[in-house]
Protein backbone atom coordinates (compact mmCIF):
# COMPACT_ATOMS: atom_id res chain seq x y z
CA UNK A 1 0.00 0.00 0.00
CA UNK A 2 1.12 3.65 -0.74
CA UNK A 3 3.13 5.30 2.27
CA UNK A 4 1.47 8.69 2.17
CA UNK A 5 2.28 10.79 4.86
CA UNK A 6 -1.69 11.30 5.50
CA UNK A 7 -3.51 8.17 3.69
CA UNK A 8 -6.78 9.23 2.75
CA UNK A 9 -10.45 7.73 3.28
CA UNK A 10 -10.63 4.93 0.75
CA UNK A 11 -13.74 5.39 -1.48
CA UNK A 12 -16.41 3.23 -0.47
CA UNK A 13 -16.69 -0.11 -2.18
CA UNK A 14 -20.61 0.50 -3.66
CA UNK A 15 -19.30 3.89 -5.06
CA UNK A 16 -16.15 1.58 -6.89
CA UNK A 17 -18.13 -0.89 -7.87
CA UNK A 18 -21.03 0.89 -9.47
CA UNK A 19 -18.86 3.38 -11.20
CA UNK A 20 -15.94 1.04 -12.42
CA UNK A 21 -18.93 -1.57 -13.28
CA UNK A 22 -20.52 0.84 -15.52
CA UNK A 23 -16.87 2.29 -17.04
CA UNK A 24 -16.10 -1.39 -18.23
CA UNK A 25 -19.79 -2.30 -19.25
CA UNK A 26 -19.60 1.24 -21.31
CA UNK A 27 -16.10 0.45 -22.92
CA UNK A 28 -15.95 -3.50 -22.81
CA UNK A 29 -19.61 -3.51 -24.70
CA UNK A 30 -19.03 -0.74 -27.25
CA UNK A 31 -16.08 -2.73 -28.46
CA UNK A 32 -17.10 -5.84 -29.02
CA UNK A 33 -19.61 -5.18 -31.84
CA UNK A 34 -17.04 -3.33 -34.48
CA UNK A 35 -16.93 -6.24 -36.53
CA UNK A 36 -20.60 -5.19 -37.46
CA UNK A 37 -18.96 -2.35 -39.09
CA UNK A 38 -17.14 -3.98 -41.42
CA UNK A 39 -19.50 -4.90 -44.44
CA UNK A 40 -21.50 -1.33 -44.35
CA UNK A 41 -18.11 0.66 -43.85
CA UNK A 42 -16.64 -1.43 -46.91
CA UNK A 43 -18.81 -0.87 -49.08
CA UNK A 44 -19.43 2.85 -48.42
CA UNK A 45 -15.79 3.83 -49.09
CA UNK A 46 -14.74 0.52 -51.35
CA UNK A 47 -12.13 -0.46 -49.13
CA UNK A 48 -11.13 -4.07 -49.54
CA UNK A 49 -11.93 -6.35 -45.98
CA UNK A 50 -8.22 -6.35 -45.32
CA UNK A 51 -7.93 -2.74 -44.70
CA UNK A 52 -10.63 -2.88 -42.23
CA UNK A 53 -9.06 -5.74 -41.05
CA UNK A 54 -5.58 -3.92 -40.28
CA UNK A 55 -7.34 -0.74 -38.30
CA UNK A 56 -9.08 -3.80 -36.13
CA UNK A 57 -5.70 -5.48 -35.58
CA UNK A 58 -4.28 -1.94 -35.06
CA UNK A 59 -6.65 -1.69 -32.56
CA UNK A 60 -5.88 -4.77 -30.47
CA UNK A 61 -1.91 -4.45 -30.24
CA UNK A 62 -2.58 -0.99 -29.44
CA UNK A 63 -4.89 -2.11 -26.24
CA UNK A 64 -2.09 -4.50 -25.43
CA UNK A 65 0.86 -2.80 -25.56
CA UNK A 66 -0.92 1.13 -24.29
CA UNK A 67 -2.58 -0.96 -21.54
CA UNK A 68 1.70 -1.25 -20.05
CA UNK A 69 1.95 2.20 -20.15
CA UNK A 70 -1.32 3.70 -19.34
CA UNK A 71 -1.43 1.24 -16.27
CA UNK A 72 2.00 3.12 -15.12
CA UNK A 73 0.60 6.55 -15.51
CA UNK A 74 -2.60 5.49 -14.04
CA UNK A 75 -0.93 3.90 -11.00
CA UNK A 76 1.13 6.97 -10.40
CA UNK A 77 -1.34 10.23 -11.39
CA UNK A 78 -4.73 8.16 -10.64
CA UNK A 79 -7.14 6.32 -12.49
CA UNK A 80 -9.80 9.70 -12.42
CA UNK A 81 -7.53 11.54 -14.91
CA UNK A 82 -6.59 8.40 -17.04
CA UNK A 83 -10.15 7.43 -17.42
CA UNK A 84 -11.33 11.27 -18.44
CA UNK A 85 -8.68 11.09 -21.14
CA UNK A 86 -9.20 7.27 -22.26
CA UNK A 87 -13.21 8.44 -22.13
CA UNK A 88 -12.70 11.10 -24.59
CA UNK A 89 -9.98 9.50 -26.96
CA UNK A 90 -13.29 6.53 -26.93
CA UNK A 91 -15.55 9.01 -28.26
CA UNK A 92 -13.30 11.48 -30.59
CA UNK A 93 -11.46 7.50 -32.39
CA UNK A 94 -15.53 6.99 -33.26
CA UNK A 95 -15.68 10.00 -34.71
CA UNK A 96 -13.16 9.95 -36.70
CA UNK A 97 -14.08 6.21 -37.65
CA UNK A 98 -17.84 7.40 -38.65
CA UNK A 99 -15.95 10.21 -40.80
CA UNK A 100 -12.60 8.28 -41.85
CA UNK A 101 -12.40 8.49 -45.76
CA UNK A 102 -9.05 6.80 -46.30
CA UNK A 103 -7.54 3.97 -45.08
CA UNK A 104 -4.64 6.12 -42.94
CA UNK A 105 -7.68 7.97 -41.39
CA UNK A 106 -9.39 4.39 -40.28
CA UNK A 107 -6.30 3.01 -39.18
CA UNK A 108 -5.39 6.11 -36.95
CA UNK A 109 -9.00 5.99 -35.46
CA UNK A 110 -10.44 2.89 -35.23
CA UNK A 111 -7.17 1.44 -34.61
CA UNK A 112 -4.58 3.41 -32.97
CA UNK A 113 -7.50 6.17 -31.03
CA UNK A 114 -9.74 3.49 -30.06
CA UNK A 115 -6.42 0.86 -28.80
CA UNK A 116 -5.44 3.16 -26.60
CA UNK A 117 -8.72 4.76 -25.54
CA UNK A 118 -9.99 0.66 -24.43
CA UNK A 119 -6.61 0.77 -22.57
CA UNK A 120 -7.62 3.75 -20.76
CA UNK A 121 -11.32 2.37 -19.90
CA UNK A 122 -11.09 -1.47 -19.04
CA UNK A 123 -9.76 -3.54 -16.45
CA UNK A 124 -6.13 -2.79 -15.45
CA UNK A 125 -7.42 1.03 -14.68
CA UNK A 126 -10.38 -0.16 -12.86
CA UNK A 127 -8.66 -3.11 -11.38
CA UNK A 128 -6.24 -0.23 -10.21
CA UNK A 129 -8.80 1.78 -8.01
CA UNK A 130 -10.43 -1.67 -6.42
CA UNK A 131 -7.48 -2.70 -5.06
CA UNK A 132 -6.35 0.79 -4.14
CA UNK A 133 -9.88 0.85 -2.21
CA UNK A 134 -11.37 -2.33 -1.64
CA UNK A 135 -10.27 -4.24 1.48
CA UNK A 136 -8.06 -7.16 0.49
CA UNK A 137 -10.75 -9.66 1.81
CA UNK A 138 -13.27 -8.53 -0.47
CA UNK A 139 -10.56 -7.36 -3.57
CA UNK A 140 -11.32 -10.82 -5.31
CA UNK A 141 -14.81 -10.70 -5.42
CA UNK A 142 -15.40 -6.90 -6.15
CA UNK A 143 -12.96 -7.83 -8.92
CA UNK A 144 -15.69 -10.56 -10.00
CA UNK A 145 -18.34 -7.87 -10.11
CA UNK A 146 -16.67 -5.77 -12.53
CA UNK A 147 -15.31 -8.81 -14.45
CA UNK A 148 -18.81 -9.83 -14.78
CA UNK A 149 -20.36 -6.01 -15.78
CA UNK A 150 -17.33 -6.51 -18.56
CA UNK A 151 -19.16 -9.46 -19.58
CA UNK A 152 -22.11 -8.14 -19.64
CA UNK A 153 -21.42 -5.55 -22.10
CA UNK A 154 -19.79 -7.46 -24.23
CA UNK A 155 -23.00 -9.66 -24.29
CA UNK A 156 -25.67 -6.83 -24.11
CA UNK A 157 -23.92 -4.67 -27.24
CA UNK A 158 -23.57 -6.74 -30.03
CA UNK A 159 -27.33 -7.07 -30.63
CA UNK A 160 -27.77 -3.29 -29.47
CA UNK A 161 -25.24 -2.19 -32.28
CA UNK A 162 -26.64 -4.30 -34.47
CA UNK A 163 -30.28 -2.84 -34.17
CA UNK A 164 -28.38 0.86 -33.91
CA UNK A 165 -26.97 0.48 -37.85
CA UNK A 166 -30.25 -1.27 -38.96
CA UNK A 167 -32.08 2.22 -37.72
CA UNK A 168 -29.52 4.77 -38.14
CA UNK A 169 -27.41 3.65 -40.96
CA UNK A 170 -23.48 2.66 -40.06
CA UNK A 171 -22.22 6.20 -39.49
CA UNK A 172 -24.91 7.71 -37.51
CA UNK A 173 -24.82 4.07 -35.29
CA UNK A 174 -20.85 5.18 -34.68
CA UNK A 175 -22.19 8.60 -33.30
CA UNK A 176 -24.70 7.65 -31.10
CA UNK A 177 -21.82 5.05 -29.62
CA UNK A 178 -19.32 7.56 -29.36
CA UNK A 179 -22.29 9.91 -27.50
CA UNK A 180 -22.26 6.39 -25.13
CA UNK A 181 -18.66 6.40 -24.44
CA UNK A 182 -18.69 9.88 -23.14
CA UNK A 183 -21.18 8.51 -20.40
CA UNK A 184 -17.54 7.57 -18.97
CA UNK A 185 -16.59 10.89 -17.60
CA UNK A 186 -18.91 11.40 -15.51
CA UNK A 187 -18.62 7.99 -14.11
CA UNK A 188 -15.16 8.74 -13.60
CA UNK A 189 -15.71 10.90 -11.57
CA UNK A 190 -17.11 8.81 -8.87
CA UNK A 191 -13.38 6.72 -9.19
CA UNK A 192 -11.89 9.96 -8.41
CA UNK A 193 -9.25 8.87 -5.32
CA UNK A 194 -8.21 11.88 -2.46
CA UNK A 195 -4.96 10.63 -2.76
CA UNK A 196 -4.19 11.88 -6.08
CA UNK A 197 -5.29 15.24 -5.33
CA UNK A 198 -3.47 18.31 -7.31
CA UNK A 199 -1.75 16.28 -9.49
CA UNK A 200 0.61 15.25 -6.38
CA UNK A 201 1.71 11.77 -6.82
CA UNK A 202 1.45 9.15 -4.19
CA UNK A 203 4.45 8.35 -2.12
CA UNK A 204 5.28 4.52 -3.53
CA UNK A 205 7.98 2.12 -1.76
CA UNK A 206 9.37 0.80 -5.21
CA UNK A 207 9.47 3.01 -8.75
CA UNK A 208 8.59 1.40 -11.67
CA UNK A 209 11.69 -0.20 -12.68
CA UNK A 210 11.91 -1.83 -9.08
CA UNK A 211 8.44 -3.16 -9.36
CA UNK A 212 9.24 -4.26 -13.35
CA UNK A 213 12.48 -6.09 -12.32
CA UNK A 214 10.72 -7.88 -8.75
CA UNK A 215 7.65 -8.86 -11.10
CA UNK A 216 9.06 -10.61 -14.26
CA UNK A 217 12.18 -12.20 -12.00
CA UNK A 218 9.63 -13.94 -9.59
CA UNK A 219 8.67 -17.19 -11.18
CA UNK A 220 4.84 -16.87 -10.62
CA UNK A 221 4.05 -13.87 -12.33
CA UNK A 222 5.75 -15.29 -15.27
CA UNK A 223 3.43 -18.43 -15.11
CA UNK A 224 0.57 -16.07 -14.46
CA UNK A 225 1.10 -14.44 -17.73
CA UNK A 226 1.75 -17.66 -19.73
CA UNK A 227 -1.43 -18.85 -18.46
CA UNK A 228 -2.97 -15.75 -19.62
CA UNK A 229 -1.46 -16.10 -23.11
CA UNK A 230 -3.53 -19.58 -22.94
CA UNK A 231 -6.76 -17.81 -22.31
CA UNK A 232 -6.47 -15.40 -24.87
CA UNK A 233 -5.76 -17.85 -27.43
CA UNK A 234 -8.89 -20.36 -26.62
CA UNK A 235 -11.40 -17.57 -25.74
CA UNK A 236 -10.68 -15.94 -29.08
CA UNK A 237 -10.30 -19.11 -31.35
CA UNK A 238 -13.63 -20.35 -29.89
CA UNK A 239 -15.60 -17.13 -29.94
CA UNK A 240 -14.43 -16.20 -33.90
CA UNK A 241 -14.15 -19.90 -35.58
CA UNK A 242 -17.03 -21.63 -33.85
CA UNK A 243 -19.71 -20.65 -35.84
CA UNK A 244 -17.82 -21.27 -39.23
CA UNK A 245 -17.10 -24.55 -37.33
CA UNK A 246 -20.81 -25.21 -36.74
CA UNK A 247 -21.89 -24.26 -40.10
CA UNK A 248 -19.24 -26.50 -41.63
CA UNK A 249 -20.60 -29.50 -39.12
CA UNK A 250 -24.14 -28.64 -41.17
CA UNK A 251 -25.78 -27.04 -38.13
CA UNK A 252 -27.98 -24.28 -38.66
CA UNK A 253 -27.34 -20.07 -38.30
CA UNK A 254 -29.61 -20.62 -35.60
CA UNK A 255 -27.37 -23.33 -33.52
CA UNK A 256 -24.57 -20.71 -33.65
CA UNK A 257 -26.36 -17.88 -32.57
CA UNK A 258 -27.58 -18.93 -29.37
CA UNK A 259 -24.23 -21.19 -28.72
CA UNK A 260 -22.52 -17.65 -28.98
CA UNK A 261 -25.58 -16.19 -26.58
CA UNK A 262 -25.12 -18.87 -24.16
CA UNK A 263 -21.50 -17.89 -23.82
CA UNK A 264 -22.03 -14.56 -23.24
CA UNK A 265 -24.85 -15.62 -21.19
CA UNK A 266 -22.96 -17.75 -19.03
CA UNK A 267 -19.65 -15.69 -18.59
CA UNK A 268 -21.28 -13.19 -16.58
CA UNK A 269 -22.17 -15.70 -14.07
CA UNK A 270 -18.88 -17.46 -14.16
CA UNK A 271 -16.66 -14.60 -13.86
CA UNK A 272 -18.60 -13.69 -10.51
CA UNK A 273 -18.24 -16.86 -9.47
CA UNK A 274 -14.95 -16.74 -9.70
CA UNK A 275 -14.43 -13.92 -7.81
CA UNK A 276 -16.22 -14.70 -5.05
CA UNK A 277 -14.91 -17.78 -4.77
CA UNK A 278 -11.16 -16.27 -4.81
CA UNK A 279 -11.88 -15.09 -1.87
CA UNK A 280 -12.83 -18.63 -0.06
CA UNK A 281 -10.10 -20.56 -1.73
CA UNK A 282 -6.33 -20.60 -3.33
CA UNK A 283 -6.55 -18.78 -6.68
CA UNK A 284 -4.22 -20.86 -8.22
CA UNK A 285 -6.59 -23.74 -7.99
CA UNK A 286 -9.03 -21.63 -9.42
CA UNK A 287 -7.14 -21.25 -12.41
CA UNK A 288 -5.91 -24.46 -12.83
CA UNK A 289 -9.58 -26.10 -12.38
CA UNK A 290 -10.75 -23.41 -14.91
CA UNK A 291 -8.01 -24.11 -17.99
CA UNK A 292 -8.17 -28.24 -17.20
CA UNK A 293 -11.89 -28.22 -17.53
CA UNK A 294 -11.46 -26.03 -20.74
CA UNK A 295 -9.36 -28.91 -21.62
CA UNK A 296 -11.81 -31.45 -20.79
CA UNK A 297 -14.57 -29.52 -22.07
CA UNK A 298 -12.85 -28.99 -25.78
CA UNK A 299 -11.67 -32.29 -25.33
CA UNK A 300 -15.75 -34.01 -25.01
CA UNK A 301 -17.13 -31.51 -27.43
CA UNK A 302 -14.98 -32.57 -30.65
CA UNK A 303 -15.14 -36.56 -29.79
CA UNK A 304 -18.74 -36.35 -29.43
CA UNK A 305 -21.73 -36.76 -31.91
CA UNK A 306 -22.03 -33.28 -32.57
CA UNK A 307 -25.91 -31.78 -32.10
CA UNK A 308 -27.71 -28.88 -31.36
CA UNK A 309 -27.93 -30.31 -27.60
CA UNK A 310 -24.33 -30.93 -27.51
CA UNK A 311 -23.48 -27.16 -28.96
CA UNK A 312 -25.65 -25.71 -26.69
CA UNK A 313 -24.23 -27.59 -23.52
CA UNK A 314 -20.67 -26.58 -24.14
CA UNK A 315 -21.26 -23.32 -24.50
CA UNK A 316 -23.40 -22.99 -21.30
CA UNK A 317 -20.15 -25.08 -19.56
CA UNK A 318 -17.43 -22.54 -22.01
CA UNK A 319 -19.16 -19.49 -21.43
CA UNK A 320 -18.64 -20.54 -17.62
CA UNK A 321 -15.25 -20.37 -18.17
CA UNK A 322 -14.79 -17.82 -20.49
CA UNK A 323 -13.42 -14.06 -18.70
CA UNK A 324 -13.20 -16.50 -15.50
CA UNK A 325 -9.34 -15.61 -15.45
CA UNK A 326 -9.54 -11.89 -15.55
CA UNK A 327 -10.62 -11.62 -11.66
CA UNK A 328 -8.73 -15.10 -10.58
CA UNK A 329 -5.59 -13.66 -12.40
CA UNK A 330 -5.64 -10.21 -11.20
CA UNK A 331 -6.55 -10.81 -7.44
CA UNK A 332 -3.25 -13.23 -7.28
CA UNK A 333 -1.16 -10.33 -8.60
CA UNK A 334 -2.76 -7.59 -6.29
CA UNK A 335 -2.04 -10.23 -3.27
CA UNK A 336 1.55 -11.30 -4.56
CA UNK A 337 2.89 -7.58 -5.50
CA UNK A 338 0.07 -5.13 -3.77
CA UNK A 339 -1.48 -2.84 -5.10
CA UNK A 340 0.67 0.43 -6.07
CA UNK A 341 1.72 -1.10 -9.09
CA UNK A 342 -1.24 -3.01 -9.84
CA UNK A 343 -2.84 -1.33 -13.11
CA UNK A 344 0.55 -1.60 -14.54
CA UNK A 345 1.47 -5.46 -14.24
CA UNK A 346 -2.33 -5.40 -14.94
CA UNK A 347 -1.44 -4.62 -18.31
CA UNK A 348 1.50 -6.32 -18.83
CA UNK A 349 -0.07 -9.76 -18.26
CA UNK A 350 -2.93 -8.75 -20.46
CA UNK A 351 -0.19 -7.84 -23.31
CA UNK A 352 0.26 -11.77 -23.12
CA UNK A 353 -3.13 -12.23 -23.47
CA UNK A 354 -3.45 -10.23 -26.31
CA UNK A 355 -0.47 -11.77 -28.12
CA UNK A 356 -2.22 -15.17 -27.03
CA UNK A 357 -5.56 -13.69 -28.68
CA UNK A 358 -4.00 -12.41 -32.27
CA UNK A 359 -2.86 -16.10 -32.18
CA UNK A 360 -5.66 -17.40 -31.64
CA UNK A 361 -7.82 -15.50 -34.42
CA UNK A 362 -5.09 -16.04 -36.53
CA UNK A 363 -3.33 -19.25 -36.18
CA UNK A 364 -7.23 -20.86 -36.38
CA UNK A 365 -7.70 -19.65 -40.18
CA UNK A 366 -4.19 -20.45 -41.21
CA UNK A 367 -4.31 -23.92 -39.54
CA UNK A 368 -8.21 -24.59 -40.96
CA UNK A 369 -7.07 -22.95 -44.27
CA UNK A 370 -4.07 -25.48 -44.37
CA UNK A 371 -5.56 -28.84 -43.58
CA UNK A 372 -9.36 -28.26 -44.40
CA UNK A 373 -10.43 -28.65 -40.62
CA UNK A 374 -10.22 -27.20 -37.37
CA UNK A 375 -8.97 -30.49 -35.93
CA UNK A 376 -5.38 -29.21 -35.18
CA UNK A 377 -6.01 -26.18 -34.04
CA UNK A 378 -8.88 -28.00 -31.58
CA UNK A 379 -6.30 -30.29 -30.30
CA UNK A 380 -3.70 -27.31 -30.09
CA UNK A 381 -6.77 -25.43 -27.42
CA UNK A 382 -6.82 -28.79 -26.03
CA UNK A 383 -2.68 -29.19 -25.53
CA UNK A 384 -2.31 -25.43 -24.08
CA UNK A 385 -5.56 -25.93 -21.81
CA UNK A 386 -3.33 -28.49 -19.96
CA UNK A 387 -0.23 -26.65 -20.27
CA UNK A 388 -1.87 -23.68 -18.64
CA UNK A 389 -3.62 -25.86 -16.13
CA UNK A 390 0.19 -27.08 -14.77
CA UNK A 391 1.60 -24.02 -14.98
CA UNK A 392 -0.86 -22.66 -12.49
CA UNK A 393 -0.33 -24.50 -9.76
CA UNK A 394 2.87 -23.70 -8.42
CA UNK A 395 1.79 -20.40 -8.62
CA UNK A 396 2.72 -18.60 -5.09
CA UNK A 397 -0.06 -16.70 -3.81
CA UNK A 398 1.57 -15.17 -0.63
CA UNK A 399 2.77 -12.02 -0.84
CA UNK A 400 6.27 -11.24 -1.87
CA UNK A 401 8.97 -10.73 0.71
CA UNK A 402 10.83 -7.85 -0.01
CA UNK A 403 13.84 -5.79 2.02
CA UNK A 404 12.56 -4.76 5.65
CA UNK A 405 12.72 -1.44 4.55
CA UNK A 406 10.28 -2.12 2.00
CA UNK A 407 7.78 -4.70 4.04
CA UNK A 408 5.79 -7.12 2.92
CA UNK A 409 3.32 -6.56 -0.36
CA UNK A 410 -0.27 -6.11 0.89
CA UNK B 1 -36.90 -0.43 22.80
CA UNK B 2 -36.96 -2.25 19.45
CA UNK B 3 -40.74 -3.23 18.64
CA UNK B 4 -41.67 -6.81 18.82
CA UNK B 5 -41.14 -8.06 14.68
CA UNK B 6 -39.07 -5.56 13.80
CA UNK B 7 -35.77 -8.10 13.11
CA UNK B 8 -38.61 -10.48 11.00
CA UNK B 9 -39.92 -7.77 9.46
CA UNK B 10 -36.15 -6.36 8.45
CA UNK B 11 -35.29 -9.56 7.57
CA UNK B 12 -38.33 -10.26 5.04
CA UNK B 13 -37.62 -6.97 3.26
CA UNK B 14 -34.22 -8.10 2.55
CA UNK B 15 -35.62 -11.23 0.97
CA UNK B 16 -38.21 -9.13 -0.77
CA UNK B 17 -35.29 -6.51 -2.01
CA UNK B 18 -32.96 -9.48 -2.86
CA UNK B 19 -35.72 -11.49 -5.18
CA UNK B 20 -36.89 -8.43 -6.70
CA UNK B 21 -33.20 -7.68 -7.60
CA UNK B 22 -33.14 -10.80 -8.80
CA UNK B 23 -36.43 -10.81 -10.93
CA UNK B 24 -34.97 -7.75 -12.45
CA UNK B 25 -31.65 -9.27 -13.41
CA UNK B 26 -33.27 -12.30 -15.18
CA UNK B 27 -35.63 -10.66 -17.12
CA UNK B 28 -32.73 -8.38 -18.36
CA UNK B 29 -30.69 -10.95 -19.02
CA UNK B 30 -33.99 -12.98 -20.73
CA UNK B 31 -34.63 -9.93 -23.09
CA UNK B 32 -30.61 -9.58 -24.48
CA UNK B 33 -30.76 -13.27 -24.85
CA UNK B 34 -33.96 -13.13 -27.22
CA UNK B 35 -31.96 -10.47 -29.10
CA UNK B 36 -29.77 -13.13 -30.13
CA UNK B 37 -32.68 -14.77 -31.94
CA UNK B 38 -32.05 -13.05 -34.77
CA UNK B 39 -28.74 -15.90 -36.18
CA UNK B 40 -27.93 -13.31 -39.06
CA UNK B 41 -26.79 -11.42 -36.65
CA UNK B 42 -24.17 -13.02 -34.94
CA UNK B 43 -23.03 -15.27 -37.64
CA UNK B 44 -22.30 -12.17 -40.05
CA UNK B 45 -19.97 -10.52 -36.25
CA UNK B 46 -18.25 -14.13 -36.03
CA UNK B 47 -17.84 -14.04 -39.95
CA UNK B 48 -16.27 -10.62 -39.89
CA UNK B 49 -14.11 -10.68 -37.34
CA UNK B 50 -12.45 -13.91 -38.81
CA UNK B 51 -11.91 -12.27 -41.75
CA UNK B 52 -9.78 -9.35 -40.02
CA UNK B 53 -7.32 -11.96 -39.77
Amino acid sequence: MQASPQTPEPLSTFQVLACGAAVVTLSMGIRHGFGLWLQPMTQAHDWTRQIYALAMAIQNLSWGVAGVFVGMVADRFGAFKVLIAGGLLYALGLVGMAHADTPLQLMLSAGLMLGIAQAGTTYAVVYGVIGRNVPADRRSWAMGVAAAAGSFGQFLMVPIEGGLIDALGWQSALLGLAGLALLILPLARGLWEPGFVGGATQAREQSILQALTEAFRYPSFQLLMAGYFVCGFQVVFIGVHMPSYLKDQGLTPQVASYALALVGLFNIFGTYMSGALGQRMPKRLILSFIYFARAVVIAIFISMPLSPTSVYIFSAVMGLLWLSTVPATNATIAQIFGVAHLSMLSGFVFLSHQVGSFLGVWLGGYLYDSTGSYDLAWYLAIALGVFAGLVNLPVKEAAIARAPALGPAH
Amino acid sequence: MEAPGTETELVGTTRTRRIGWGLALAALLSTVFYLYSNPQLVIMLSDQLWACF
